[in-house]
C-alpha cells in the first residue's frame, strides 16, 4: 500500500470517527459572527510549517507570529472601556494562536479593522490618534506616510552604514511598521511555508516540464515563481543540471500559495498537498468541516514528510512533538522553582543545630534538597537537550539560553562541591544561584532568545560554541556561586557579629579558583576561535576586553591574599564585588556599549532593572562588611 | 540557625597561616641588595601586580566606553595602539618575570606559579613580536580576476606613476584630531569632552589641525631615473564636523567645533573659503588675479581637486548671504527673489516683475535681461526647456529644484546665458572684457524654499583648464542629480583653453563666523573611517618643489618648481589605505571562482558565506580551494579569511547580480608564541590550583564529610 493509498483510507478512517465532532462544529458555527475564533483541533496545530527560517509545529508559529503582532501569546478582541480620559482599549478574549491565525485567515476584512498591531508607545498613539495600546491594520494603512518615513530612515540608515539619529517616535514607528508588515504576511498566510515545491523527483521533473510557464506577470506577488525562474535562467547560463539547481533552490510554497489563493497552474503538481490544502481553504472560507479538513491536510503533510526528508531538512515528527512538549512543558519554570526550594530546603537542614539531636530531620531536609535540586537539573537537562535537538546548535546563543545554562552549571557545581567537600553550604548557594539565573532567564522579554531561532554564519560552528562560549559561560556560573556565597557568608557574619571564617572563606576561593581557571581558558579559546575566524587572535573588542577584564578582576584579591591585604572577610566581599565585571561582560557589553548600535532594539533595554539592582547588591555588602569590621572591633 | 556550621568544628590553618610559611615578599628578597636589584625587588612585589592589574583593568574598561563613544579605529590608535599602552603591558611582563624570578630556586609547590608567569611571559611577546611582522589586509576578489593587491589598515603615501605603484613610503597614522586623549577622557566627568562632530552654532572656538614632526616624516626614495624624492607630511588634518573660525591666518581654518550653545535649529556649516588666482598669457611673471572664491566642504562632492578639475562650488558663499538664503523660508513664501551681487552690491528683482525680455540696468557697467523666465512647477515633460543633459529627476523627491530662470547677464558687449535654478544658490560666473574679473555672484532664492528637500540642493560651477564650464547639480537625497556642460556660453570670452595653460594657484581664507545651513553634518561612532583627512605634502625633487594637500582616498598631482619658479615637472601621489602586493610579497595570487551566499531554508537569513578560489603560486601548480566562515585557507603562512562580500557593479554602477568576496588576508608570525604561552597559562593555573604545599588533608579540615 502507497502512502498516498494510505492517507486515504485513513482519511476516511478518521472522517468516520469524528463525524461527531464535525457536527458538534458544524452546529456551533451556525451562526458565526465575522470575529468569531472556533477551537482548532489539535491535529492543525502540529502541522509542521516553514517559519523564519525553521520547520516548527503550526502552534509554535502561530504563537511567535501572534506575540510578534500583538505584543501577547494568547491575545483576542479588544474593546472600548471609557476611562476617565475618554475611551481606551482593553483586552477581551483570549484565544490559543493557531485559532486567531486562522480566524484571520478567514475573515482577513472583519479583522482588519479590529486593534491588533501592539503600539505601546503613547506619544506615537497620540500621533496615530489610536485609542490606546494597539492599532488596527486601517490605522496603519491611514498612518502609512508616518510609518514609512521611519522604515525609510532606517533603510537608509542601514544602507550607508551610519547610525541611526531619531527619536522614540520615530523607532516605534518603525517598530509598528514591522508589525504591520508582519501581519500582512500572517492575514495572507504569505508568513508560514507548508511544503517545499521541488523536494521529491517527481515534483522537480514536472517543475522542469512546467518551468516555462511559470514566469511572473509584473504585478504578481508570488515569491516562489520569480525565484524559479530565476533558478533555471541561473542553471541555463552555469550550464548545470536543472534537477540539481532545483534541488538546492529551497522553494517553499505559502499557505498564501496553496490555500488562501489557490493556484490553478499547481492544478497537476505531483503532491497530495495541494488538493487537501484547497479543501482547508475551502473549509476555512466556509467555516465548515475544519477538523476534517484539517485532519486531511494533517495526515498528507506527514505521509509525504518521509517523501520530503530525502531532499529537504525536514524534522521528523517526533521532533515536531519533541518541541510541541518543550513549549507545552516549560521546563526551565519547574527549573528554577525547584532550584530555589532545593537551596531552601538545604539551607534549612544546614540550620538544624546537630546538638539538639535532630539529626534524622536534618537529613531529611538535606536530602529533600538535594532531590529537589537534582529534579531542576533533569528539567533543566532536558529542556535544553530539547532545544539542541530543535536547533542543532549549542544552546548557548543568546542571553536567555546562557542564563539557562548557567543556572545548571551552578546547580551541578554547588551539588558537585557540597560532595567533595561535605560543605553544604555550595549545595545551598547553587540552589539559589541556579534558581536565581534561572528566573531570571524566565523573567526575559520574549524576543531576548526564548524563541527558537536561527545564528548568524559566523556562530555556526558547532566546535567553537560548545567549547569557548560554554566554558566561559561555566566561569560565569563559578563566579555566580561564588557571588551567591558571598552574601550567604557576609549575612551570616555580620548576623552572628563575627568575622568572616577561613572555611567559609575557603568555599568562595575554591568557587573563584574554579573560575578563573575557566575564564582563562574560555578566553583563549575565543581567542582561538577569533584566530581561526577573523584572523586575528587578540582584537582588543569589547567582549573580548571585558573578560579579559573580569579575569584580572578576580586576579586582584587572590594576589593579595599573599600580603595580607585581603582576609577572609575581604574575598568574600571581593566575590561580590567582582561579580560586577561579569554582569558587565555579560549583559552590559551588549546592552550598555551597544546601545549606540542598536537604537531601536533591546540594545538600551534593562538597564533601570540590573544597574539600581547591582547598586543594591554594592550597598549592602558594604553594609555588611562595615557590620563586621565594626562587630569585630567591639569583640576585641 | 545561629550556630556555626558543623565544618568549622575542627580547627584549620587560618589563611595569614596557610601562607606566611610559603610567602616571603619580593621586597624582604632583595632587602639589603644593590638598588638595582632593590628596584627590582619592589617591581616584582605583589603590591606592584596588584596595583598594575589594577591599573590594567580600569584602563581597558573605560576603552571599552571610549571605544563605545568614539569608534574603533579611533579606540585603536588612542589606546591599543599607543606607546603608553605598550609601556604598561611591558612594565606587567617585568613584574611578572620580576616575581617569578626573584623566588629562585623553585620549590614543588611554586612549579604552577612559574609556569603561569612563563605563559604569561610568552603571550605578552607573542604581541610585542608580532608587531613589524603581522600581515591583516583586506583583498577583494572579483569574479574570474586575479586578486593579489592588499589594502593595509595603515595609511601610507604613495607615489604613483599611472597604476604602477613606484614606491611606497610608511606613513604612520598619529593620533586622530580632535579626538580626546584617554588621559582627557578620564577627566571628562568633571569637564566634559565636546561631543564628537555634532556641530552646532554659535560655534567658533579653536585649535587648528595637528603639525606632523617635520623630521620623522621625511623621507628620500627614489623616483623615476634615480633622482631623490623627498615627501614631507608636514601638516594633517582629520576632518570629522567643523565649523569656521577666522584664525586672521591666510591657511585652511579647519577647527573642531565646541559643543554646547546650541541655537534652535541651526547648525553651522562646515566650509573653506578657498580662493583661486590665476595667472593668464601675457600678464606679468609673478601677477595673479583672483579668479574665483569657493566655499570647501567635508561634503565629498564640494572638495576642491587640485588636478585635472580646478575647483568647485558649494552651498553658499557669505554670511549674509546665508542668512538671506535660509530667511527666504519665511518671508517669500511661494514668490522669489532674485539677488544679483556685484562688486559687493546687492541688487534685488521681485521675480513677479521680471517677464520674458525685462531688461534692467543694475549698475553702469551691469545689465540684466531676462532672455526667458520660466517658472514650472516640475521638469516633467518640459525636458525642451532645460539645459539638455539635465535630465529629469528620478526621485519625486527631488522636483522641487524644477522651477528654472533662465538669464542673460550682459557686461558691456559680453552676455552670459545661464540657467537658474529655484531653492538653491547658484554662482553665475560672468567674463569682462576688461580685467576678465569673474566677479560677479548670482543668487536665486528658493521660490519653494518651503520644501526641505529643495534647501538642501545645491549647484557647482565647475571650471576646467581646458576653458569649459561644467555646471553640476547636487542634491541632498541623491547626490549628482545633473551634470550641464555649458562651454559654448564662454567660447571667445575665456582666456584659457587648452592652447593657453593658465596657472592657477589656490590660496585660503576662513570666514568669520559660522553659516547656517540646512543639516549639521555629524560623524558618529563607527562611521569615523569617513571622516575626511588631508595631508599637507610638500615635495622636492632635484632642488625643485612642490606643495599640496592630499585628500585621504585620492591621489593627486604635484607640480613641482624649481627655484626660478619654473614648472620642473610633476608629482603624482595617493594617499590612502597603504597597498600590499600578496603576489611580489608571498609568491602568490588568487582567483575567485565563484561566491555562495546560502540562506536558511524558506528565510532570508544567511547560513553561510563560502568562496570557492584557485589559489595562484608564482611558480608552482594552480590549485583550488574552498573557503567559508570558520574554515580559512593557510597557504604558506598566510592564512585567508571569508569576511563579507559585496555586489559587483559594471562601469555604470549596475549590479552585474555576480558577487565580489572580500578576504582578511592574515599572518601572525608571534602566533605561536601566543599559543604556546596561553597553553603554559591554563595548565600552570590547574598546577597552581592543584598542587598543594601540603599533602592534601583528609577533609577533616573542610568539615564533616
Amino acid at each position: 500500500m502507497s502512502a498516498l493509498t494510505f492517507s486515504r483510507v485513513s482519511l476516511s478512517l478518521l472522517a468516520t470517527l469524528l463525524l461527531p465532532l464535525a457536527l458538534w462544529t458544524a452546529e456551533a458555527a451556525t451562526a458565526p459572527s465575522k470575529l468569531d475564533v472556533p477551537a482548532v483541533p489539535e491535529s492543525v496545530r502540529r502541522v509542521p510549517v516553514l517559519h523564519l527560517g525553521r520547520v516548527k509545529p503550526m502552534a509554535i508559529a502561530a504563537e511567535e507570529i501572534v506575540t510578534a503582532i500583538t505584543g501577547y501569546a494568547r491575545f483576542g478582541t479588544v474593546s472600548d472601556t471609557p476611562s476617565r480620559e475618554g475611551p481606551a482599549l482593553k483586552r477581551e478574549g483570549s484565544y490559543e494562536p493557531t485559532a486567531l491565525l486562522l480566524a484571520w485567515w478567514r475573515a482577513p476584512q472583519a479583522w482588519a479593522a479590529q486593534p491588533l498591531l501592539y503600539a505601546p508607545y503613547l506619544p506615537l498613539q497620540r500621533r496615530l490618534g489610536l485609542r490606546g495600546q494597539w492599532a488596527s491594520m486601517d490605522d496603519c494603512r491611514g498612518a502609512w506616510p508616518v510609518l514609512s518615513a521611519a522604515v525609510e530612515q532606517k533603510r537608509r540608515a542601514d544602507q550607508s552604514g551610519e547610525v541611526l539619529a531619531w527619536s522614540p517616535t520615530d523607532a516605534a514607528a518603525y517598530q509598528l511598521a514591522q508589525r504591520f508588515v508582519e501581519a500582512q504576511d500572517a492575514f495572507t498566510g504569505r508568513a508560514l511555508g507548508l511544503a517545499p515545491l521541488a523536494a521529491g523527483p517527481d515534483a522537480r521533473a514536472w517543475l522542469i516540464a512546467h518551468g516555462q510557464s511559470f514566469t511572473p506577470s509584473p504585478d504578481e506577488t508570488h515569491p516562489w515563481r520569480g525565484k524559479l525562474v530565476q533558478v533555471f535562467t541561473s542553471a541555463n547560463s552555469n550550464g548545470g543540471a536543472p534537477d540539481d539547481a532545483l534541488r538546492h533552490a529551497d522553494l517553499w510554497l505559502t499557505c498564501e500559495d496553496l490555500m488562501l489563493a489557490s493556484d490553478p497552474q499547481l492544478a497537476d503538481w505531483p503532491s497530495q498537498i495541494a488538493p487537501m490544502a484547497r479543501d482547508f481553504a475551502h473549509a476555512l472560507e466556509t467555516n465548515q468541516d475544519l477538523n476534517l479538513a484539517a485532519l486531511a491536510l494533517t495526515i498528507t503533510l506527514h505521509d509525504e514528510a518521509p517523501r520530503w526528508q530525502q531532499d529537504v531538512a525536514y524534522p521528523s515528527p517526533a521532533l515536531l512533538t519533541v518541541e510541541r512538549m518543550y513549549t507545552a512543558a516549560r521546563p526551565f519554570t519547574w527549573a528554577w522553582l525547584g532550584f530555589i526550594l532545593g537551596g531552601i530546603a538545604t539551607a534549612i537542614g544546614l540550620g538544624q543545630a546537630p546538638a539538639t539531636g535532630s539529626r534524622d530531620r536534618r537529613a531529611f531536609w538535606k536530602t529533600l534538597g538535594t532531590t529537589l535540586t537534582i529534579a531542576a537539573i533533569c528539567f533543566t537537562v532536558a529542556g535544553l537537550g530539547a532545544r539542541v535537538a530543535i536547533t542543532r546548535l549549542g544552546a548557548v546563543t543568546n542571553l536567555y539560553e546562557t542564563l539557562i545554562y548557567v543556572a545548571l552549571v551552578v546547580g551541578v557545581l554547588g551539588l558537585v562541591f557540597a560532595r567533595v567537600t561535605g560543605n553544604g553550604l555550595y549545595a545551598v548557594a547553587g540552589g539559589i544561584g541556579a534558581g536565581l539565573c534561572a528566573a531570571v532567564g524566565e523573567a526575559l522579554p520574549p524576543g531576548m532568545g526564548a524563541t527558537l531561532s536561527q545564528l548568524q554564519p559566523v556562530l555556526r560552528s558547532k566546535f567553537w560554541l560548545w567549547t569557548h562560549v560554554k566554558t566561559v559561560v561555566a566561569s560565569y556560573a563559578a563566579f555566580v556561586l561564588a557571588l551567591v556565597l558571598g552574601n550567604l557568608v557576609l549575612a551570616r557574619a555580620a548576623w552572628m557579629r563575627r568575622a568572616v571564617t577561613a572555611d567559609e572563606s575557603r568555599a568562595i576561593y575554591r568557587a573563584l579558583q574554579v573560575g578563573v581557571v575557566l575564564i582563562t581558558a574560555g578566553t583563549i579559546l575565543g581567542a582561538i576561535w577569533a584566530d581561526q575566524a577573523w584572523g586575528r587572535y587578540w582584537g582588543w573588542d569589547p567582549k573580548e576586553v571585558w573578560a579579559l577584564v573580569i579575569l584580572l578582576t578576580y586576579l586582584i584579591p587572590l594576589h593579595l591574599r599573599y600580603v595580607g591585604v585581603v582576609g577572609p572577610t575581604g574575598l568574600a566581599a571581593w566575590a561580590v564585588f567582582g561579580f560586577m565585571s561579569v554582569v558587565m561582560s555579560w549583559y552590559g557589553v551588549n546592552f550598555l556599549l551597544g546601545a549606540g548600535l542598536h537604537a531601536y532594539a533591546f540594545g538600551s533595554g534593562g538597564q533601570w532593572i540590573v544597574l539600581p539592582l547591582c547598586g543594591a547588591q554594592m550597598a549592602l555588602t558594604v553594609v555588611q562588611v562595615v557590620v563586621i569590621k565594626m562587630r569585630s572591633d567591639q569583640a576585641r | 540557625m545561629h550556630t556555626p556550621l558543623p565544618s568549622s568544628t575542627s580547627s584549620p590553618p587560618t589563611f595569614a597561616d596557610a601562607q606566611a610559611d610559603a610567602f616571603v615578599s619580593s621586597r624582604a628578597r632583595t632587602r639589603g641588595q644593590s638598588w638595582p636589584l632593590r628596584l627590582f625587588g619592589w617591581l616584582s612585589s605583589v603590591w606592584a601586580a596588584a596595583t598594575q592589574i589594577a591599573i590594567v583593568t580600569i584602563v581597558i574598561a573605560v576603552a571599552t566606553v571610549y571605544e563605545r563613544d568614539y569608534g574603533r579605529d579611533v579606540a585603536a590608535v588612542m589606546i591599543y595602539q599607543s606607546t603608553w599602552f605598550a609601556t604598561l603591558f611591558a612594565l606587567m611582563a617585568m613584574t611578572v618575570f620580576g616575581a617569578a624570578a626573584v623566588r629562585w630556586p623553585w620549590r614543588r609547590h611554586q612549579y604552577g606559579f612559574v609556569v603561569v608567569h612563563v605563559g604569561l611571559l610568552l603571550s605578552i611577546a607573542g604581541f610585542f613580536a608580532a608587531g613589524n611582522h603581522r600581515l591583516d589586509g583586506m583583498l577583494e576578489a572579483v569574479p574570474g580576476q586575479k586578486a593579489a593587491r592588499l589594502d593595509l589598515p595603515s595609511d601610507a603615501v604613495t607615489v604613483v606613476d599611472g597604476e604602477t605603484r613606484l614606491a611606497s613610503p610608511p606613513f604612520q597614522p598619529t593620533a586622530f584630531a580632535g579626538y580626546p586623549s584617554f588621559a582627557r577622557y578620564l577627566l571628562s566627568p568633571m569637564w566634559p569632552v565636546p561631543a564628537p562632530g555634532v556641530v552646532t552654532l554659535p560655534a567658533h572656538r579653536a585649535g587648528v589641525f595637528e603639525r606632523l614632526a617635520r623630521d620623522a616624516s621625511t623621507l628620500a626614495l627614489l623616483d623615476g631615473p634615480g633622482q631623490p624624492l623627498l615627501l614631507d607630511p608636514t601638516r594633517r588634518l582629520s576632518v570629522r564636523a567643523l565649523a569656521l573660525v577666522d584664525t586672521g591666518r591666510p591657511e585652511l581654518g579647519f577647527a573642531e567645533v565646541a559643543a554646547g550653545a546650541v541655537s534652535a535649529g541651526v547648525s553651522a556649516q562646515p566650509a573653506v573659503l578657498l580662493d583661486l588666482h590665476g595667472r593668464f598669457p601675457g600678464m606679468a611673471a609673478g601677477a595673479l588675479m583672483p579668479l574665483q572664491r569657493r566655499w570647501l566642504t567635508p561634503d565629498a562632492d564640494s572638495v576642491a581637486e587640485l588636478g585635472p578639475v580646478v575647483a568647485s562650488l558649494t552651498r553658499t558663499d557669505s554670511a549674509a548671504f546665508a542668512a538671506d538664503f535660509a530667511a527666504t523660508n519665511t518671508d517669500l513664501g511661494t514668490r522669489g527673489r532674485l539677488g544679483v551681487y556685484w562688486h559687493g552690491q546687492r541688487y534685488w528683482l521681485d521675480l513677479d516683475a521680471l517677464a520674458d525680455g525685462t531688461e534692467q540696468v543694475l549698475a553702469d557697467d551691469l545689465s540684466l535681461r531676462i532672455r526667458r523666465l520660466v517658472l514650472r512647477p516640475s521638469f516633467a515633460g518640459e525636458a525642451a526647456h532645460e539645459p539638455a543633459a539635465l535630465s529629469e529627476p528620478k526621485d519625486s523627491e527631488d522636483k522641487p529644484l524644477s522651477p528654472l530662470l533662465l538669464l542673460d547677464l550682459g557686461v558691456g558687449s559680453i552676455a552670459t546665458r545661464q540657467w537658474l535654478p529655484t531653492g538653491v544658490a547658484a554662482f553665475v560666473l560672468v567674463p569682462q572684457n576688461d580685467a576678465r574679473r569673474p566677479q560677479l555672484l548670482f543668487e536665486h532664492p528658493a521660490l519653494h524654499a518651503t520644501d526641505p528637500q529643495a534647501k538642501g540642493a545645491y549647484v557647482q560651477l565647475l571650471l576646467t583648464p581646458d576653458g569649459s564650464l561644467q555646471q553640476r547639480w547636487f542634491t541632498r537625497s541623491r547626490g549628482l542629480a545633473g551634470n550641464v556642460a555649458i562651454t559654448s556660453t564662454w567660447q571667445g570670452d575665456w582666456v584659457g583653453g587648452p592652447q593657453a595653460p593658465m596657472q592657477l594657484n589656490a590660496s585660503v581664507r576662513v570666514l568669520a563666523h559660522a553659516l547656517p545651513a540646512p543639516e549639521p553634518i555629524a560623524m558618529k561612532p563607527d562611521a569615523k573611517d569617513r571622516a575626511q583627512r588631508w595631508l599637507l605634502l610638500a615635495v622636492e625633487r632635484d632642488g625643485a618643489r612642490g606643495q599640496a594637500w592630499l585628500r585621504r582616498g585620492e591621489r593627486a598631482e604635484i607640480p613641482l618648481k624649481n627655484s626660478a619658479a619654473k614648472a620642473a615637472g610633476r608629482v603624482l601621489l595617493a594617499y590612502g589605505r597603504a597597498p600590499y602586493d600578496l603576489e611580489q610579497e608571498q609568491g602568490f595570487a588568487l582567483r575567485l571562482d565563484h561566491f555562495e551566499h546560502g540562506k536558511d531554508p524558506g528565510g532570508d537569513s544567511s547560513a553561510t558565506y563560502a568562496s570557492d578560489v584557485t589559489v595562484l603560486p608564482k611558480d608552482g601548480q594552480p590549485f583550488t580551494a574552498h573557503i567559508s566562515m570558520n574554515e580559512p585557507l593557510t597557504w604558506r603562512g598566510v592564512t585567508i579569511y571569508q569576511t563579507a562580500f559585496a555586489p559587483e557593479t559594471d562601469a555604470q554602477g549596475n549590479e552585474t547580480g555576480r558577487q565580489i568576496s572580500i578576504f582578511t588576508v592574515a599572518a601572525d608570525p608571534g602566533r605561536w608564541l601566543k599559543y604556546a604561552g596561553a597553553a603554559l597559562l591554563v595548565a600552570g593555573m590547574l598546577l597552581l590550583f592543584l598542587l598543594r604545599k601540603h599533602p592534601r588533608k583528609k577533609s577533616s579540615d573542610l568539615g564533616t564529610a
